[in-house]
């Protein structure tokens, strides 16, 4: 409702192209970004200053009769920077809540570049409303790449509590996030191989404890880089390979889980660095005994050089074992 | 009263200032009232500030804040210190956390006065109000400033618009490609929102840094950019 010119209230209705009050106006709560860097509207601030608003505002009423934006925010909070007294608006019909999801999305998300957690909680209500779960439907209907409906997804995985201190830190610039998107998903994917593959960890620790134990790392400054979670998988990895028996893999594990201050690295360097170095060696080793045989037949006159470093060779390996030769 | 939709960097500021404000024996205005800029300087809209305060004898200060590194004063705000010398309703303070000399030179050029809001929450007077008069940037060079505002805005336009149409294709396009195809398309034009974002802030500045004292080949060189326009990563490629 904005003041005629009669000082009469006027109400402007779905279809009506008018002026109102920027301060009659109210963010689209499908829209999570409720916030925008200070310089990045300065060149808009500027030119709307000089010009006013051009293109009109969208928007409709609201259950209240509040006029609901549905695009052009970033031009609305201009005008309420400068003291505008009035902005121009297309009013529309009030969308259903589904199709009000969506056109946020394609509005807004390209442009503005949602925080992924913001993201994932819009496409949490796309899903729950329109029953649609399929990924490559999801990608067609918002607009976003399948990858990131993926990573989204894996995102509302983690415990509501973890989404809000990620939530909580979404304005900060990324360097200044400890509880970061992109810690989570590595986390998660560590917690789920640990559930997956060491089920006595799993039965001992529910998927919150374990998730809040790898984030609480972050948080204390003992997690070296959050690729280092990839660790927790190639130490599990080390049981298939024979590196690791599974009780030891149980032990470091539950160790990672249980001492904030101890990081992934630490524990993977303990427990399986040295398996997969031997590992790696025997494979060397065994390859190298191979080439011998294959290359040094009868028929082939060994060069001195070569035969003075095989001599070498197996004099190291005699005192290594112990056995000179 | 603090918007919901602040930015937390600025709604952290405006308590900090609130509170400095308040201990310094200023009224925080509660509702803080709109003085109609100048008819003269042909702009629309008024002069609010994000803060304003009262002192004892009801002198009105207008405080606009500014969290983040800021170097040169936007445009806008540039406008509001000019409109307060002859608006005449009050005091005109940016507000920052850290400044620069080249800040502290456009505050002056636009005769704005400068607060620095410290880390113990206290407000220190980098550029007093009544220290400053704005400088007569001439119409001329005022009305080249602007016009070269139009030429960016234009530009942004003209390269939006043809971002914007290929992303409403995007559905369509990427329903029959592979992921990785798919993916790659929709993230490109992404990116291209982004470069022409970054290219228009960029571009902003370089024009808030005009004034009357700027070279005719700072005015060129503003001038080949906006016409060059952004290098979106396509072109990028292809060049």
């Amino acid at each position: 409702m904005s003041i005629g010119d009669t000082g009469a209230p006027v109400v402007a209705e779905a279809g009506d192209l008018a002026a109102i009050d920027p301060g009659l106006i109210v963010a689209n709560p499908n829209n999570p970004r409720r916030y925008f860097n200070e310089e990045r509207l300065d060149l808009l601030r500027t030119s709307i200053q000089e010009v006013g608003i051009l293109v009109p505002l969208i928007v409709y009423r609201g259950t209240d009769g509040e006029y609901v934006l549905m695009d052009g925010e970033r031009r609305w909070r201009c005008a309420l920077d400068l003291g505008l007294p009035d902005v121009p608006v297309n009013i529309i019909t009030a969308p259903n809540p589904l199709e009000n999801l969506l056109r946020m999305f394609n509005i807004h998300n390209v442009r503005e570049d949602w925080p992924l957690v913001s993201v994932a909680l819009s496409l949490k209500d796309v899903m729950t409303i329109s029953d649609e779960s399929r990924e490559s439907r999801l990608a067609e209907m918002t607009g976003l790449t399948r990858s990131t409906v993926r990573r989204a997804k894996r995102l509302l995985e983690i415990p509501d509590s973890e989404i809000e201190l990620i939530r909580n830190e979404a304005h900060l610039d990324r360097t200044k996030q400890v509880h970061r998107e992109d810690l989570y998903l590595e986390i998660g994917a560590a917690e789920s191989v640990i559930r997956n593959e060491l089920p006595d960890v799993g039965r001992r620790f529910t998927r919150p404890q374990i998730i809040r134990a790898f984030a609480s790392k972050a948080e204390v400054g003992s997690l070296r880089a959050i690729t280092d979670f990839r660790l927790v998988s190639k130490l599990i990895k080390a049981i298939d390979d024979d590196v690791l028996g599974p009780e030891i893999a149980t032990a470091a594990i539950t160790r990672l889980i249980e001492s904030p201050e101890v990081g992934p690295k630490e524990v993977f360097d303990s427990f399986a660095a040295e398996g997969f170095r031997q590992q790696g060696l025997q494979r060397k080793v065994s390859l190298l005994s191979r080439e011998l045989i294959e290359a040094l037949s009868d028929e082939v006159v060994v060069s001195d050089a070569l035969r003075g470093d095989l001599v070498e060779l197996r004099r190291v390996v005699g005192d290594l074992l112990g056995e000179p030769m | 009263m603090t918007p919901v939709f602040e930015e937390p960097l600025k709604a952290e500021m405006r308590g900090a200032c609130e509170v400095a404000l308040d201990q310094a024996g200023y009224e925080v205005v509660a509702k803080p009232v709109s003085f109609v800029l100048p008819a003269s300087m042909g702009l629309k809209g008024a002069l609010v500030g994000d803060i304003q305060s009262l002192d004892a004898a009801g002198n009105r200060t207008f405080y606009h804040l500014r969290p983040g590194a800021i170097d040169v004063l936007p445009q806008w705000l540039a406008n509001l210190a000019r409109a307060s010398h002859l608006l005449r309703e009050g005091e005109f303070y940016v507000v920052v956390q850290q400044s620069t000399p080249n800040l502290e030179r456009s505050c002056r050029a636009a005769g704005a006065g400068l607060l620095h809001l410290t880390d113990t929450g206290e407000m220190d007077v980098l550029i007093s109000y009544e220290s400053v008069t704005p400088v007569d940037v001439g119409k001329a060079t005022a009305d080249r400033i602007s016009k070269l505002r139009r030429q960016l805005d234009g530009k942004m336009k003209l390269v939006r618009d043809d971002i914007s149409s290929r992303y409403q294709q995007v559905r369509s396009i990427v329903s029959t490609l592979d992921e990785p195809v798919a993916d790659a398309y929709v993230t490109r034009v992404e990116t291209d929102y982004r470069v022409l974002d970054d290219w228009g802030d960029t571009l902003s500045r370089e024009l808030d840094s005009l004034n009357v004292e700027s070279s005719e080949a700072d005015f060129t060189a503003v001038e080949d950019l906006i016409v060059d326009g952004p290098k979106l990563p396509d072109e990028a490629e292809s060049a």
